[in-house]
């Protein structure tokens, strides 16, 4: 083989052997102040890029998570609002913010230190557009004794449409989970000065006007692109019932076309998105990620008039010419022009797929809403499902299991006052549990393994003792005999007994003999 | 001018004796707390770890910048907390049947608590206080953003590997969000597919199915507004849609003079108000509620919201047999069905009782430990203060 030929076979060899993922990698759609790259301290990484739009404002694309010790995954090609609706109370008027002002442009505050003390600015050319913030989330989890916060890296950037000032936020924490959000701050926009009509209300120190409740209606679109290809996607619905025997059965639907969903009060609902499926449902070697609603305590419907306002849920084949939720054909004319239209049954196998989410609030205008009001928050929860092995932060390799003292069988007297303290060592240093099944009747025992109580009941019983520092779990068993009290000592003379009867066995044939030989003898 | 100056006379004596009875708060248990932010608001109130349902705050006054401390809640706490495993016909019970206080309150130190660390009434630390920044407050156009901060405190109970951080958040625009995080180990699994889900333990690697559970937090709000006079009234907020009227949405507000069962609907945008005699309010709008808890045990649980007049003895949405025994049985029974029982609101200190409900779908990072699920509601100051309290601060 010319040596040539070895080089090529060597290189085309060691490309193979490098995983797509490590490929994919490499590459990157942006760079600059455009990229975003956080590491956490648990090792876990985010990496996006990011642009601000004339009409959307904040667009991510091209999200990338590395799980603690894992391999980097491309989560999402593009995610953005793609519309905020807004319907006020007095009227069927309503206004597509994203569509008729945009969020971005001019609209997009230019942000100051002051907007961002824990932060920093990142600039669109001159402009600081986003605030970026890393913080401490809540707890990622928590047992007994030890819980770890998941960081978070917070990005915001704030529009100004009419008196509203809209905080555009997404957040994207260490535990691979993302929350997008909406904050409403600024001021009210619409008042009336028929303080007698009961669309809104008239506020302390002006009884004049009459402020005006109204709706929002804030509509994601999210182009999850999971692994190595776009196009293997799947969506799935769980339902949760109450059945009859008061058991409650979780039903899993596989989308296979479009669809257009709806919360149900009566049925707990969550969405899940797939990196492909090994089978027909979910199994254990799936991964993806789930959107669990739990911001839905309000929803305007207006279907006549909207007819998209009917829905919570989209899932379409993703099509660029498809970017708003409403009014899409203002921009885009040879397209439908909201996103119950988009749903028409088009196959979402071996599609690339987006997902549409709405959430709403009601804002009823009081008080503290004048001059400037306090933001309201709006968002729903994205959280990895299998992306990771195990509870992410727990390093369940390098974890010692404890080990406790070894216990030898026991035997007691029934009545007998038990104070017992079971010992195991960590060599991690964990707070160790305890937990035993099977102990003798009148004993109990805590969690830090103290055994106390007293024996009530004869008999034998094979104790098991589970301990576990809460990561790794063991279990040792033993014995524990309960005699009667008279017994136990019994027990010893018993010993002594059966010793007696083997002197009886062996000297008594001797003593029998001498006696039968003294006998003899005198005869 | 007269009056002016009377009037003046009047607000300046009833800051004093406002401010003189948050001063002069007793506690009748637990230990007196107070914290005050940078820009003037400040909490206080009286924080107890109950035997049975254990974080439980008393007396609590809010204060808002440039106003007089005055008291929102007599008491505020956990009624109830339903465990259902799906494969089971019947919820676990958590308070009552057991308890979150006593022994299964668990001991904290510096790792789990990022902030201070109290006893209250324990020999060891079982209550964490601690400060965190909650984001822009407000924002208006070039207007410097103003940053607020959020006062939370916390325990940590224990229920079968489970761990419960009862916790409540006091934030400085007078915003109050209790909230329960659901951790611990998830130890329940099922044979049954229709009741969990699949997945490969990561420890041994072999497959297994772990049961989905449906998780209920019902909260007991006593309000007792600004004094100890009962005269505090609740409103219901409905916003129906009309489409004769235009679709229009008119503002229907009720008055609710008797105990009563409500449902959240989500629609109409159901809300619910109490306010004083002066017309200062909190509001409670249930944006993270929505999917019911039915179950074959607890009808009451089906409701989302609860109104009943105060009565000492009605402090979980279900009495059971450990909590009981320290209300005096003879008085104290049954659940909520039988509390709400058309007694008249009027003159009576009124408690909301507010539902919300969680389904936990095990996936990979709940194992060994649960990835934590929070579930949190706030309720708001409505009308409290005459303006936002924030807009002299630069």
């Amino acid at each position: 083989m010319k040596w040539t030929h070895c080089f090529v076979l060597c290189l085309f060899v060691l490309l193979s052997s490098l995983s797509k993922e490590a490929f994919a990698q490499a590459t990157s759609q942006c760079s600059g102040e455009a990229s975003i790259n956080e590491t956490f301290s648990n090792g876990a990484r985010w990496e996006m890029c990011w642009e601000s739009r004339i009409r959307e404002n904040l667009v991510l694309s091209d999200v990338h998570y590395t799980p603690p010790n894992g391999i980097r995954k491309r989560i999402l090609s593009s995610a953005r609002l793609s519309q905020l609706h807004v319907a006020y109370d007095d009227s069927d008027v309503t206004y597509n913010d994203v569509t008729q002002y945009g969020l971005g442009g001019g609209y997009r505050v230019n942000l100051a230190p002051a907007d961002c003390p824990n932060g920093d600015l990142l600039y669109e050319q001159t402009r600081p557009a986003i605030c970026r913030w890393r913080s401490k989330g809540q707890d990622n989890y928590r047992t007994a004794s030890r819980s770890v916060s998941a960081e978070s890296l917070t990005l915001f950037s704030v529009s100004q449409v009419g008196a509203y000032a809209y905080i555009v936020t997404w957040k994207f924490f260490s535990d691979g989970a993302i929350e997008p959000q909406i904050g409403a701050t600024g001021a009210l926009q619409r008042s009336s000065d028929k303080t007698e009509l009961p669309f809104g209300r008239v506020l302390k120190g002006d009884n004049e006007t009459l402020w005006l409740s109204h709706t929002h209606n804030y509509y994601w679109r999210l182009d999850f692109d999971l692994g190595l290809s776009a196009a293997d996607d799947v969506v799935t619905e769980s339902r949760t019932q109450l059945l009859q025997n008061g058991q409650r059965q979780t039903k899993v639907e596989r989308f296979t076309t479009e669809q257009a969903r709806v919360i149900d009060s009566d049925s707990p609902v969550s969405w899940e998105i797939w990196d492909n499926l090994s089978g027909d449902t979910p199994g254990a070697n799936d991964s993806g990620y789930r959107i669990e609603p739990i911001r839905y305590g309000h929803r305007l419907e207006r279907k006549e008039k909207e007819p998209y306002t009917e829905f919570d849920f989209f899932v379409t084949v993703a099509n660029e010419c498809e970017r708003f939720a409403s009014q899409n054909a203002r921009f885009n004319p040879d397209c439908l022009n909201h996103v119950a239209q988009f749903v028409n049954d088009e196959s979402l196998i071996d599609a690339d797929i987006s997902l549409w989410h709405r959430v709403s609030f009601h804002h009823v205008p009081r008080n503290e809403d004048q001059r400037h009001m306090h933001t309201h928050w709006d968002g729903f929860a994205i959280e990895p499902v299998n992306i990771h092995k195990s509870t992410p932060g727990i390093d369940l390799a390098n974890n010692r299991a404890p080990v406790l003292v070894a216990i030898e069988d026991k035997l007691n007297p029934v009545g007998l006052l038990i104070d017992w303290q079971l010992v195991a060592n960590d060599a991690d240093g964990d707070s160790i549990r305890y937990a035993a099944k099977n102990l003798p009747d009148g004993l109990s025992i805590t969690d830090s393994g103290h055994v106390t109580g007293t024996l009530t009941q004869v008999g034998s019983f094979d104790v098991s003792i589970a301990y576990s520092d809460e990561i790794a779990k063991s279990e040792d068993t033993f014995t524990w005999s309960v005699q009667e009290a008279n017994q136990v000592k019994t027990g010893k003379s018993g010993f002594l007994g059966a010793a007696g009867a083997w002197l009886v066995i062996i000297f008594l044939p001797l003593v029998l003999l001498r006696l039968l030989l003294r006998l003899c003898a005198k005869l | 001018m007269l009056s002016s100056k009377l009037s003046k006379l009047l607000i300046y004596f009833g800051t004093l004796l406002h401010a003189s009875q948050a001063l002069a708060m007793q506690c009748d248990e637990g230990q007196r707390f107070e914290h005050s932010f940078a820009s003037g608001a400040s909490w206080t109130f009286c924080a107890a770890l109950d035997e049975h349902h254990a974080l439980e705050l008393q007396q609590l006054h809010y204060q808002a910048p440039g106003d007089i401390s005055r008291r929102v809640l007599q008491h505020l706490h956990l009624g109830q907390t339903l465990v259902h495993y799906h494969d089971e016909p019947k919820a676990n019970v958590l308070i009552g049947e057991n308890k979150l206080g006593g022994q299964s309150l668990k001991i904290l130190n510096d790792q789990i608590c990022d902030g201070e660390l109290h006893n209250v009434g324990n020999t060891m630390p079982t209550l964490c206080s601690f400060v965190r920044d909650s984001g822009l407050l407000a924002k208006y156009n070039l207007r410097p953003g103003l940053h607020g901060q959020q006062y939370q405190l916390f325990s940590v109970s224990e229920y079968q590997g489970l761990t419960l951080q009862v916790q409540i958040g006091l934030s400085e625009d007078g915003r109050i969000a209790p909230s329960v995080t659901l951790s611990g180990q998830a130890t329940s699994t099922t044979t049954d597919a229709r009741f969990g889900t699949a997945l490969l333990n990561p420890i041994t690697n072999e497959p297994m199915i772990g049961t989905q559970a449906t998780v209920l937090y019902t909260w007991r709000m006593a309000f007792a507004m600004n004094d100890d006079e009962q005269n505090d009234t609740v409103e219901e907020f409905n916003f129906k849609l009309e489409p004769s009227l235009g679709n229009r949405r008119p503002m229907i507000v009720t008055n609710l003079t008797t105990e009563a069962l409500r449902d959240t609907n989500r629609n109409v945008f159901r809300g619910w108000r109490v306010k004083d005699i002066n017309g200062s309010g909190y509001y409670l709008d249930p944006l993270n509620s929505g999917f019911g808890f039915s179950d074959n045990s607890n009808n009451w649980a089906q409701f989302d919201v609860a109104l009943t007049a105060f009565n000492k003895c009605e402090r979980h949405s279900r009495i059971g047999p450990l909590s009981s025994a320290a209300n005096k049985p003879a008085q104290c029974k049954g659940s909520l069905d039988d509390f709400v029982n058309g007694e008249s609101l009027l003159n009576r200190h009124p408690v909301i009782w507010y539902s919300m409900s969680r389904v936990f779908r095990p996936k990979a990072e709940d194992y060994p430990v649960i990835s934590s699920m929070q579930t949190e509601f706030e309720i708001i100051p409505f009308d409290w203060t005459p303006t936002s309290p924030f807009e002299v601060i630069k």
